[in-house]
């Protein structure tokens, strides 16, 4: 296992990811994409719905696999990681936080935000619950934590969203449009704690198609048809 | 995941579709009682079988020749004349003498069967009642209430006889001396002998209700009837032979059946009785697996309902580290509880059930076989069907949890 001293905590080598072969026709999602996120820096992806942004999240999530190109998280190749270390990476140095949310409607907000923990099986069922609720404090929305999560407003589900992905004390955040799917007055609040968070030292890539938003990282990757554009 | 994590979600999962969960368990509680209920009455059957068996020596053996007529209802064959010589169907003092002399080491004795003809029991001061006698040979495991197996002159009683004689209980009984009337040949009068009681023994379906050593009978018989001690002919013969193993009574039995000869021992006839049990058993069973298989389809569904409702959460938690095998786990579990609550309700049940068979059996059908406990449920059944409802709950299960373990979490986690 090779463990390189990196600055970079995401290292893409041209990173191809193709759908179809055989008989069906050939879709080219990415087409050699190749950049580097240094450790606490926020990277916007941005693109157009059906660019290829939402693939190279998932590629870079670890949730799919590259067809070719090399992928390296912390200076480790991800293609060379078992399924339990991939496993354990996404659980214990990853954050997820989704457009839709996907909270479990019917458990309460602490039950949602400690499922991480419980997934990991870390911690006794006390420390899960302190963890928890230091986080939902975090995003000020303790005094909703015995609510169920399907009663709650848009707002309040991704901030309940973001202390789910931030109880298990990730290196990076990754946000697929965090904000797309909230008013101006509570995407100001989410971005405000996102960025807030990356002050403090963790990476976040955020993937949208809002130029505003994506402005405010310190680095944009543009994707048009799977192939970076412009890269700031 | 924790494994008592995985429970109590899996437990609590279970809660989400209440209606769907309430029916599947249903299903699982009426196969299961169906399941409880024909291995209770088959325990029930078993038990009885087992009370009443001809409780016999292994070491007595009943022979008869293979080419003996033995009339068939409804048929009937031309008679020959040549049968009243023929030697191939009936023990003579010859085949007795041959037995004895081909196996000396197997048969310690030959006996012909002694039968007592009974006019009645009585005792000094109290009623005569009416009797029947059967043999009982000394290494017979028949089970007592007191006393022991009788020896020459003693006779051993069935609790039945208790009360009449005015004994206080089977205690008391045991070391009386009790009146026994036998028939002479013609049945014309009767001679009265007197026996100590040796044992108690428990009511039985199958076996006579007094019973005296082969030496007490063949002695009764040399003075009431003595022509029957040695015939000239006899249909049948016992034998007793020496302590042997499965596999030389094998041996001795073959031997036997080239000679001619056919051996049965009381625990050959046993078995056939068992076999019926089983064969009834069976068939019981068979019907409840039958109900248990639609409760099969039942977890089937819900497992599958459940796993299309939860897309998104399996895809969640597959996103946010969760492995395969936790997938697999979650709903697992999920069908095991299903399993195992609605077992834990079939037992109520059918504990409650027992209360209600019994009683009622016992003022309808079986009024008149008072020790025919019906509905038997031991420890053992319960534990035994619990593991088959757990297998049958994890069987169902199998394939609809491989299927969500293999769901792509970019697949379920994509908006539509």
């Amino acid at each position: 296992m090779s463990n390189n001293k990196t600055d970079f905590i995401i290292e893409a080598k041209n990173i191809s990811r193709v759908y179809g072969g055989k008989d069906e026709e050939v879709c080219k999602a990415l087409d050699n994409v190749s950049f580097t996120v240094k450790k606490g820096e926020s990277v916007a992806i941005i693109g157009k719905s059906g660019s290829g942004k939402s693939t190279l999240m998932h590629i870079l999530a670890c949730l799919d696999k590259p067809s070719s190109g090399q992928l390296f998280i912390n200076g480790q190749e991800v293609s060379q990681m078992s399924p339990k270390e991939l496993e354990k990476l996404r659980g214990e140095s990853f954050g997820f936080v989704f457009q839709q949310f996907f909270l479990n409607p019917n458990d309460t907000v602490l039950e949602n935000v400690i499922l991480p923990l419980k997934i990991t099986g870390q911690d006794s069922k006390k420390i899960r619950e302190e963890k928890a609720i230091t986080m939902l404090k975090e995003v000020d929305i303790l005094s909703k934590k015995n609510n169920k999560s399907k009663n709650l407003s848009g707002g309040q589900k991704q901030r309940v969203c973001i202390a789910r992905a931030l109880v298990g004390n990730p290196q990076i955040i990754f946000a697929d449009e965090p904000t797309g799917n909230l008013d101006s007055t509570n995407g100001a609040m989410v971005e405000k704690i996102l960025f807030g968070l990356n002050k403090r030292g963790i990476t976040l890539i955020l993937v949208t198609h809002d130029i505003e938003l994506a402005s405010k990282c310190q680095k944009q990757i543009m994707i048009k048809d799977g192939k970076i554009v412009k890269s700031l | 995941m924790k494994v008592n994590d995985i429970i109590t979600t899996a437990n609590n999962n279970l809660f989400r579709n209440k209606t769907r969960t309430i029916l599947t368990t249903l299903a699982v509680v009426i196969g299961s009682v169906t399941l409880l209920v024909a291995e209770s009455v088959g325990n029930g059957f078993e038990q009885y079988v087992a009370n009443n068996l001809e409780t016999g020596s292994s070491r007595i053996f009943r022979l008869t020749k293979k080419s003996a007529d033995t009339y068939k209802y409804g048929e009937i064959t031309k008679f020959k004349d040549s049968d009243k010589e023929d030697d191939t169907q009936v023990f003579r003092s010859s085949d007795v003498s041959y037995l004895k002399n081909t196996y000396p080491s197997i048969i310690k004795d030959v006996f012909y069967p002694q039968y007592l003809s009974l006019a009645s029991i009585s005792r000094n001061g109290y009623e005569k009642f009416t009797a029947s006698s059967g043999v009982i040979f000394p290494d017979t495991s028949a089970k007592l209430i007191s006393g022991q197996v009788p020896k020459f002159n003693q006779i051993l009683i069935s609790q039945e006889y208790i009360e009449p004689l005015g004994f206080i209980n089977a205690d008391d009984a045991v070391g009386k001396v009790v009146t026994l009337n036998a028939w002479d040949n013609n049945r014309k009068s009767s001679k009265e002998f007197s026996l100590i009681v040796s044992g108690v023994t428990h009511k039985s379906e199958s076996t006579y209700p007094l019973q005296v050593s082969y030496e007490t009978a063949t002695y009764i018989n040399q003075i009431v009837s003595p022509e029957s001690v040695n015939p000239q002919a006899s249909s049948y013969l016992q034998i007793y032979t020496s302590d042997l193993s499965k596999s030389e009574i094998t041996e001795f039995k073959e031997k036997l059946s080239h000679a001619g000869i056919e051996a049965s021992s009381y625990e050959d006839q046993n078995k056939q009785m068992f076999q019926i049990v089983d064969i009834l058993r069976a068939i019981m069973l068979g019907v409840a697996a039958i109900s248990l298989a639609v409760a099969t389809f039942g977890i089937v569904n819900t497992v599958l309902m459940g796993i299309l409702e939860r897309t998104k959460e399996i895809g969640l938690i597959k996103a946010l580290g969760g492995s395969k095998k936790l997938i697999f786990q979650l709903f697992t579990f999920e069908s095991l509880c299903i399993g195992f609550w609605g077992y834990i309700i079939s037992v109520i049940l059918a504990i409650i059930l027992g209360f209600i068979i019994n009683p009622i059996s016992h003022m309808t059908f079986l009024k008149d076989i008072e020790e025919f406990t019906l509905y038997v449920l031991t420890p053992l059944s319960i534990v035994k069907i619990f593991f088959v409802v757990m297998a049958v709950s994890f069987g169902a299960s199998f394939f609809p949890s491989l299927k969500a373990s293999k769901l792509d979490p970019i697949e379920a986690l994509r908006s539509e």
